[in-house]
């Protein structure tokens, strides 16, 4: 199933770059990442934990960035299973300057196999534009916050996430699009 | 004297006050001391190669006993059985736990056993299956095309058969004579069964006596049983099957199955008990499902509707292996193409194909309502392109009743019959002419209408030997008691249709004994003699006569010690309710409870009789049986939502002298909801990595009270010739007279708006964009 999305962080689109390939920004900002570690190579091993629709579970997986034109184009290989099934996906983060920020594309191809798929597939594109919805909203509060600490010249606070911070996040930057702020 | 009567009585069934009390016993209901608890795990890859199963982790869990992969029991239990039997047929290697490769979701990849279920589960997720996807191919038409990945490689392609009936110089004629040809596709979808309760194993071994015993929710206990003991290598008669409460089958549990054998084998190796017990996702997954046929049908009809000839091409999806009947269901198509007509030509070639998805198999119709719907969607194409009424039709094809035994085109000879009375009786319930006047003024008014008829035939009884791969007969013990009671072992193995209530029925009457004297034992290969089981609406028409035919047997006896009681000839017993008379003196009277007495005390024995009272007969048929009726229904569709609501549901059905017409009630309206179903809204559904989309009940719908209208029941009644009861059979009739009744309803109802075929399921979404699509046209 092709799902597909933007998004907008306000920052330079160098300084989203480098977010995104901080690891302990990806941990803290992928929804349901219980662990993340760098295996090398734009490798990483993660642990989540998702649900979808009725189906939730632990999900071991290796996820696979390669920087195709630095600063603009990502790639993206995902793979995991629980048990619940496999998820498999593979696709790119596009990040193009933006009058205020920085504008993030992304489209990709998602698979899911085993008992997950009956239940989750029909929910895969809402599902998936809701947990990227929850992530560009973190990466955008990680963002800020780093702006913040520059502005102020005191020390990094790393913002708090968990999903539903995140949730709330997210929907209030929706209302906000919405409503025009 | 009045005679006691209970054949022909709606006797309510005597399985129910059980059955709704819930004081049955199911397979998960056994519980033994010690018994282990076996999870599988399964591929999540439609088509892939295993690399490596990484076991260590789960074995080392705590309460874990066993974890057993495919290379690990590598011809240790055989490969899963296939009794098709057919010139050229390619039968691949189905082992128990996949080897190397697996090929659908849903394939078993790995055992763990574990002291409980909750364990068993924990480890099974612990376990890594390191798979290596292949491409896969769900599609059939793409499984045959070349360059399609071969499932089977050893196979060379994914055609598992090719069955070509030749209609030869008579079919030719038949398009070059006719005045009209139809050509169209239609496509019969892959279902679920769903059988309310889903498959469920336990098996006990007892080292020291080399007895292994198998509970099992099948229809076919002794065929399992025999089958079993190859699998797993033991001596027939060393093994028992038992098939306790069955909820449901349907077919999918006419099967033998790789948990079947893998439970039986565990509980040797280990020997300990072993249970499985299937999730409904598992049900949905590796239980076999049913139809999957896409028809291409050309047909040659004369000016005035007369049929000609009829040529279909047939594309089965057989899934990616062979279970027990999987290569001769689609036959079953071809040999019914005929239906409740006179067709002077037919050819057809049926193609099998493997794809990667589990399974097709025998489920209620098995093939034949594949058949008529073909039958039945011809006819109406039929009546619309030559603006003829859809009665008018059928009735200028049907053989006439004296036309019978009738030989059709495919090779059947069919038994007896009246078409066009039942067809008439249907219309004159529905009161068809005033619908088609109703119809036509609320045409113009736009709305949106249809009437749908469909007259079938199907074949029942199954069957003569000859004809099955593993026995048509069935078995049947009447055994009366010491005490006077009664008990019947049938080889049939009921699981819901109610033979508990309708052979106690006939054996009732026949030795004059109240119903509940009379005990129904089935489904225990230590206590019935081999059977063959219960499918293809065979139980009553094959077990039931078995029954009569044992019971014929032991009243003879039973004559003879009442003779001998009273001291006179036989000829001179007059028999009464439960009593037995002298002719020449009335006052001399001895109960049947002192006949069954005397038979076994055997202080003094008629000449040349022997003690005890108790007969055993296996019924050969000589035919099948041919049942038939119209079924038709009234739909309004809302425009707005493209919803279908079913206004009227008539089914005229003849099966043949009836024992107990609640239970044929019961048969046909359960078979009327399943093809509801079909016609509605079921559909098995694959994406194009083979995944099952449709792997639960909250994405496969299976209708629900709410979705079932009042369902209005006739009956015409003409006996067969095949048993000396008259009894036909009615199990599947229901499935099969229904979904194109249904779907030929809403074509009509479409039909002003230009539509003429939809294949179904006809949801709301299908029809309402069809409307959309018109309006935009």
């Amino acid at each position: 199933m092709k799902i597909a999305g933007k998004h907008t962080v306000i920052a330079e689109r160098r300084e989203v770059w480098q977010l995104l390939v901080d690891p302990e920004v990806l941990r803290r900002c992928t929804p349901g990442v219980e662990e993340l570690r760098a295996a090398g190579d734009g490798r990483y091993e993660v642990v989540m934990r998702l649900g979808v629709g009725a189906v939730q579970g632990r999900y071991e997986g290796r996820i696979r960035v390669e920087p195709e034109v630095p600063e603009v184009v990502m790639k993206l290989e995902v793979e995991g299973r629980g048990p619940q099934g496999i998820v498999r996906g593979k696709g790119a983060l596009r990040l193009e300057e933006e009058n205020e920020g920085t504008e993030i594309t992304y489209e990709g191809e998602v698979q899911l196999g085993g008992p997950i798929a009956s239940v989750g597939q029909r929910m895969l594109q809402s599902t998936a534009r809701m947990l990227a919805g929850q992530f560009f909203t973190a990466l955008a509060a990680e963002a800020a916050a780093r702006q913040r600490a520059q502005a102020t010249g005191q020390p990094l606070q790393p913002p708090k996430h968990g999903i539903f911070r995140n949730l709330v996040r997210f929907l209030w930057s929706l209302l906000k699009r919405w409503f025009g702020r | 004297m009045d005679k006691r009567k209970y054949v022909g009585e709606a006797i309510p069934r005597v399985e129910d006050r059980r059955l709704v009390t819930g004081t049955s016993h199911y397979v998960d209901d056994i519980r033994l001391p010690e018994m282990l608890h076996m999870v599988l795990v399964r591929s999540p890859y439609g088509h892939a190669r295993i690399n490596r199963i990484e076991t260590a982790a789960a074995e080392a869990m705590p309460g874990v006993v066993a974890v057993l992969t495919g290379e690990a029991i590598r011809g240790r239990i055989k490969s899963i059985p296939c009794a098709s039997e057919m010139e050229g047929l390619k039968v691949p290697e189905h082992p128990v736990l996949a080897v190397e490769r697996v090929r659908y979701v849903g394939e078993p990849v790995a055992a763990v056993v574990a002291k409980d279920r909750y364990t068993a589960q924990d480890a099974a997720d612990r376990l890594e299956v390191e798979y290596e996807p292949l491409e896969v191919v769900v599609d059939v038409e793409r499984a045959v095309a070349p360059g399609a990945p071969v499932i089977h490689e050893e196979l060379g392609d994914n055609v598992a058969f090719v069955l070509r009936f030749e209609g030869g110089e008579a079919l030719k004629a038949a398009f070059e004579r006719a005045d009209v040809v139809i050509e169209q596709r239609l496509v019969n979808q892959r279902l679920h069964p769903v059988a309310m309760e889903p498959r469920g194993v336990v098996a006990e071994y007892w080292p020291g006596e080399d007895r292994l015993t198998v509970w099992s929710s099948t229809q076919i206990p002794h065929l399992l049983r025999t089958q079993l003991a190859m699998m797993v290598g033991m001596a027939e008669h060393r093994v028992r099957v038992i098939a306790p409460e069955v909820g449901g089958g349907f077919g999918s549990k006419l099967n033998v199955y790789g948990e079947e054998a893998l439970v039986a084998y565990l509980a040797r190796e280990l020997k300990k008990p072993v249970k499985w017990v299937e999730t409904r996702r598992e049900n949905m997954m590796s239980t076999i499902h049913g139809r999957g046929q896409i028809n291409d049908v050309r047909v040659a009809v004369t000016r005035d509707g007369r049929v000609l000839g009829l040529e279909v091409r047939i594309l089965s999806d057989l899934g990616a292996y062979h279970q027990l009947l999987t290569p001769g269901i689609p036959p079953l198509t071809g040999l019914m193409l005929s239906g409740p007509y006179k067709i002077p030509a037919i050819g057809y070639e049926i193609v099998g194909v493997f794809t990667n998805a589990m399974s097709t198999d025998a489920y209620r119709g098995a093939g034949r309502p594949e058949a008529t719907y073909v039958l039945e969607r011809v006819m109406d194409l039929i009546a619309r392109q030559l603006e003829m009424d859809p009665v008018e039709v059928r009735v200028k094809n049907f053989p006439q009743p004296e036309e019978f035994p009738y030989e059709t085109a495919t090779g059947l000879a069919y038994d007896s019959g009246d078409y066009e009375a039942a067809l008439r009786k249907a219309l004159e319930v529905v009161e068809y002419e005033k619908l088609r006047q109703e119809q036509a003024e609320r045409r113009q008014r736009g709305e949106l209408m249809g009437i749908g008829i469909s007259s079938y035939v199907e074949i029942c009884a199954l069957g003569p030997s000859a004809a099955l791969p593993a026995g048509g007969w069935e078995s049947a013990t009447v055994r009366v008691e010491p005490t006077g009671k009664v008990t019947v072992l049938t080889g049939a193995s009921p699981h819901g249709q109610g033979q508990e209530t309708s052979f106690a029925q006939l054996v009732a009457d026949e030795l004059g004994v109240p119903l509940e004297d009379v005990y129904v034992v089935h489904g225990d290969t230590a206590v019935v003699p081999y059977g063959i089981g219960t499918f293809g609406s065979r139980a009553t028409a094959v077990g039931g006569t078995a029954v009569y035919e044992a019971v014929q047997m032991v009243k003879e006896k039973v004559r003879s010690f009442a003779a001998h009681l009273l001291g006179v000839d036989w000829e001179e017993v007059e028999e009464g309710v439960g009593e037995y008379r002298s002719r020449r003196d009335p006052e001399r009277v001895v109960s049947f409870q002192e006949v069954a007495q005397a038979a076994y005390l055997a202080k003094s024995l008629p000449p040349g009789v022997t003690p005890g009272l108790e007969a055993t007969y296996f019924f050969e048929p000589s035919n099948f049986t041919f049942p038939f009726g119209t079924h038709v229904a009234v739909v309004d569709i809302d425009p707005e939502t493209g919803e279908v609501k079913i206004r009227r549901y008539v089914a005229v059905d003849d099966c043949g002298r009836v024992i107990n017409p609640l239970l044929v009630e019961g048969q046909i309206h359960g078979g009327i909801v399943q093809a509801l179903g079909q016609a509605l809204m079921e559909e098995v559904v694959y994406d194009e990595w083979g995944q099952l989309l449709s792997g639960d009940l909250s994405s496969y719908a299976v209708p629900r009270a709410g979705d079932v209208p009042w369902m209005e029941t006739a009956r015409t009644e003409t006996p067969t010739t095949v048993n000396p009861m008259g009894i036909k059979g009615v199990g599947e009739a229901g499935t099969i007279g229904a979904t194109p009744a249904i779907v030929n309803a809403v074509v009509d109802a479409l039909a002003p708006r230009g539509v003429r075929h939809v294949d179904m399921p006809l949801t709301p979404e299908k029809i309402w964009r069809l409307l959309q699509g018109d309006a935009k046209a």
